[in-house]
């Protein structure tokens, strides 16, 4: 059901055009799934917040993606390997200390 | 229609299916990249309408998939990009989540988990700012987003409320 109504909507959205009105309604739509996606997002990184690898690793994503505007599968096999050998030094540091994450 | 059309939505979005950590939220940066600057599938204010509508519509927020796949190749396409993006995830989601829960303990999975969580972050983050440009958001469309983001993380509210006066706001020239 939500398929045909997309397809649908995709249909006239592509092959009829949209009105200047119905842009402005879109683009007013537009914030509210872009301030859920970030509220999301600041739900993880707030986990985040005082450890300085992960925040790099978001910096580093987040450049990579929209700066240097690579492919995703490029952004993953140059970030993933060191973010993870980081995050696991990180997880056993805090174990000797006793502090736990 | 052809079916080298066909071929490219069907191996690009197999791909990103199984390399969507973090939901659907963080590959849409990587959708616009694809679909827009590298493929020319669509126009940049394209994919901020087909984005809109995806999450405006009921049902799961990755049906922008299937109205990309319908610019490219019509509605065959559209059901060969929705298609492609659910199966090969599907086995694997159901993988992931046995050894999963079954390891929460281990010193890999917090490793891991930190890993590839600060990087989902980071994409969101990017997909946030690429769809605010292509929709042409001014100032006033990043003080809205920004309202949003609060409104979400702070209180309860469900989100079709917020996405409809966003909507009429929008319309009335506000946004």
């Amino acid at each position: 059901m939500p398929f045909g109504i997309v397809v649908g909507l995709a249909w006239m959205n592509f092959d009829t055009g949209t009105s200047p009105a119905v842009q402005d309604a879109l683009r007013g739509v537009t914030a509210a799934p872009v301030g859920l996606a970030l509220a999301a997002g600041l739900k993880t990184g707030e986990g985040f917040a005082r450890q300085p690898t992960e925040l790099a690793f978001i910096a580093l994503a987040f450049a990579g993606s929209l700066l240097l505007h690579l492919p995703l599968p490029a952004v993953l096999a140059i970030l993933a390997p060191p973010s993870f050998l980081l995050a696991w030094r990180d997880v056993h540091r805090r174990n000797e200390d006793g502090t736990g994450l | 229609m052809k079916l080298a059309d066909l071929v490219a939505l069907a191996s690009f979005f197999s791909t990103l299916s199984v390399l969507s950590i973090g939901g659907s939220n963080s590959v849409v940066s990587e959708l616009a990249r694809h679909a827009v600057r590298e493929q020319h599938w669509m126009t940049s204010s394209a994919f901020a309408d087909v984005f809109a509508i995806s999450q405006a519509a009921p049902g799961p927020s990755n049906l922008i998939v299937a109205m990309i796949g319908y610019k490219v190749a019509g509605m065959v396409g559209a059901v060969v990009a929705q298609a492609a993006m659910m199966v090969p995830a599907g086995p694997l989601m159901i993988l992931v989540v046995r050894i999963w829960k079954r390891t929460s303990a281990s010193g890999w999975h917090v490793a891991l988990e930190h890993a590839l969580g600060s990087i989902a972050v980071g994409l969101i983050l990017a997909s946030g700012r690429i769809v605010a440009e292509n929709s042409g958001f001014s100032y006033r469309g990043y003080a809205a987003a920004s309202l949003c983001t609060l409104l979400f993380r702070r209180t309860k509210v469900s989100p079709l409320p917020v996405l409809a006066g966003a909507g009429l706001l929008g319309w009335a020239g506000m946004i």
